[in-house]
């Protein structure tokens, strides 16, 4: 098991992380979900030792997971497309084995294999330096997987600037992974990214650990309000409308306001008073809340918190 | 442990084939050509000239070099082609680019996800650095040597670039840690190489302020010892004046006499000064050189590792 324990981090004034715990599980996915600057990589920096913790614990099957026993447990791979721009693809992967004693010739194995599962196998002799932002992300993918069978998988954001079909696969990845019996935790701060896939999420804010477990907790503690979603020309004054009727609006893109209601028998009176307000509407829809929308409710501060 | 040092050496490996795929190492490549083309103009245009023992000690024996500790040419060293004309540059290129650029590009949080400590990169940042000043020094020097053939004939195999190229780069430690220490505070590549620079330079302005406000301080003084002794007090040269000790040291002897002693008398500010350009003690100077360089390189491991290790990323 891998386990943080009131992990705190600050850099300078700014607080990162509130001592935040959680615990990832062999075989289990947990998706830490959060907006950008939650803490979310921060936290996953922290366990791999990249960044240093101000306080707290991370263990890792009982060891320090920032020391070279703990972290030959551990795999990462970071939410930036970075890496080093002299290396060719496969070399790159192969020295990265081969540094923690795997011998060359199965250090290149592996790091065919590797590139081969994120489709670089005809990129293996470009350098990243030649690569788009999106094939090096998967190069810092294919990274974490060498060498193989590592227990826990910390991907950070792997998903985002990937193109949709490498989305799928990526997912696909780290299903398998899980079906391995690896704990994986897989950041993000889209929670729809991930629904599909995840056994717990964690769901951090401002460096707080607000809700911790499944997706049927994590609906039931907020419970599922009816969403009236609406596209209007003049967003300020439907704004100064639904605040006076005593509702929240949550700006969504250019012209999309998103409101909670308590029924769906309250979408026609907010409709009726945006209308007799001279509110032009471009569009609405009346939906059931969706666990994203739960999410946002709970990222929002709208809802306490609680894991 | 064995497990450990290997680590070390595994990520000296890595960080070596990325030292050969810098710019730098086209620069590197041409100050190993250009001593060979040079001394190939002047074969095919120049005057003509024939094997001779003399010529080949001239080239090599007249210039070796308390600039630089090892064989230029006056040839050369006359056109400034040869790596040692521009060691202070190729040095800061590298030093100031120890750690700065796997920051810039992020390399350094793959290696620091890997089962390895910050202890075992630092380490292995500072071995690939120093091995490949070294082996460039070495190739740079026998590129001299080539250029020397070429001109005079072959006359003796020389060991002294060896000795001069290991010299060379052991004394380009305290640099290299420089720029380990400036790379992590500015995380820029560019910027740290321009600072290394700068701090190659202002070392240079301190240590001859020094040496000669003692000089003056004392009333006069042997001006080149007093110059050679501060330059191994404040070791920030690359390596130069360290080099050139170790091989006045080996080839001439413990102590080297001018031909005949100087005395000058200069007035600064009504007090007269008696400079003397008398015999200078190498031999002393040397241990004072390698026991500066010793303190310097471990006080400064000291402080990196210690920064390293709190540092994010």
């Amino acid at each position: 098991m891998l386990e943080i324990r009131s992990l705190r981090k600050r850099y300078g004034p700014i607080v990162a992380l509130r001592g935040v715990s959680l615990r990832l599980e062999p075989g289990e996915i947990l998706g830490l979900i959060g907006p950008n600057g939650a803490g979310k990589t921060t936290l996953i920096k922290s366990v791999m030792g990249i960044v240093v913790p101000d306080g707290g614990e991370i263990l890792v099957e009982g060891l320090p997971a920032a020391t070279p026993r703990g972290k030959r447990l551990l795999a990462y791979s970071p939410e930036a497309p970075i890496g080093p721009s002299w290396a060719r693809v496969c070399e790159l992967l192969e020295r990265l084995a081969w540094i923690e004693g795997v011998p060359l010739s199965e250090a290149r194995r592996q790091a065919r294999e590797a590139a081969s599962s994120l489709g670089l196998e005809g990129l293996c002799d470009r350098r990243l330096g030649w690569l788009s932002k999106g094939q090096r992300k998967r190069v810092m993918i294919a990274q974490a997987l060498v060498p193989p069978g590592r227990r826990y998988y910390l991907l950070d954001e792997p998903l985002t600037g990937l193109d949709p079909e490498w989305v799928a696969r990526v997912r696909e990845i780290f299903v398998g992974l899980a079906r391995s019996g690896a704990g994986v935790l897989v950041s993000s701060h889209i929670l729809r990214e991930l629904e599909a896939v995840v056994n717990r999420v964690a769901i951090i804010r401002r460096g707080q650990l607000v809700f911790y477990g499944t997706l049927e907790e994590l609906a039931s503690r907020v419970g599922q309000r009816p969403v009236l979603v609406l596209r209007v020309k003049d967003l300020a004054g439907a704004r100064s409308v639904l605040e006076r009727l005593g509702y929240r609006p949550v700006l969504e893109g250019g012209a999309t306001l998103r409101v909670d209601l308590e029924s769906i028998e309250d979408a026609d009176r907010v409709l009726d008073a945006l209308r007799s307000a001279g509110v032009k509407l471009l569009g609405y829809e009346v939906k059931e809340a969706s666990l994203e929308d739960a999410y946002l409710r709970l990222v929002s501060g709208e809802v306490g918190r609680g894991a | 442990m064995r497990e450990a040092v290997e680590t070390v050496a595994r990520l000296a490996v890595f960080d070596i084939a990325r030292l050969l795929r810098k710019k730098s190492t086209i620069l590197v490549i041409l100050l190993f050509v250009l001593p060979i083309a040079t001394a190939l103009l002047f074969k095919v245009w120049g005057p003509e000239t024939r094997s001779d023992p003399e010529l080949w000690a001239f080239m090599l024996g007249v210039s070796l070099s308390p600039e630089a500790g090892v064989g230029i040419g006056p040839l050369t060293g006359l056109v400034g082609t040869n790596l040692f004309s521009w060691w202070w540059l190729i040095v800061a290129l590298y030093a100031g680019d120890v750690i700065a650029r796997d920051i810039e590009e992020g390399t350094l949080y793959v290696l620091l996800s890997r089962p390895v400590t910050r202890g075992q990169i630092l380490s292995a940042k500072i071995i690939s650095t120093t091995a490949l000043l070294a082996l460039y020094a070495i190739v740079g020097a026998y590129s001299v040597y080539g250029a020397a053939w070429i001109i005079a004939g072959h006359q003796s195999h020389a060991w002294g670039p060896l000795l001069s190229g290991v010299v060379l780069a052991l004394g380009s430690l305290p640099l290299i840690v420089v720029g380990f220490l400036i790379g992590l505070l500015t995380r820029k590549s560019t910027t740290s190489i321009i600072i290394v620079v700068a701090v190659y330079f202002i070392a240079a302005i301190i240590t001859g302020i020094l040496g000669f406000a003692t000089i003056v301080a004392r009333g006069g003084g042997n001006l080149a010892e007093n110059s050679l002794l501060f330059s191994s007090l404040i070791p920030l040269d690359g390596g130069k004046h360290l080099a050139s000790l170790a091989y006045t040291r080996l080839a001439i002897g413990p102590v080297v006499r001018p031909p005949a002693e100087i005395t000058e008398t200069i007035s600064i500010g009504g007090e007269t000064i008696k400079l003397v350009m008398g015999p200078i003690n190498v031999g002393r100077i040397l241990n004072i050189a390698i026991a500066s360089l010793t303190a310097w390189t471990t006080a400064l491991i000291i402080v990196a590792y210690a920064l390293f290790r709190g540092r994010d990323f």
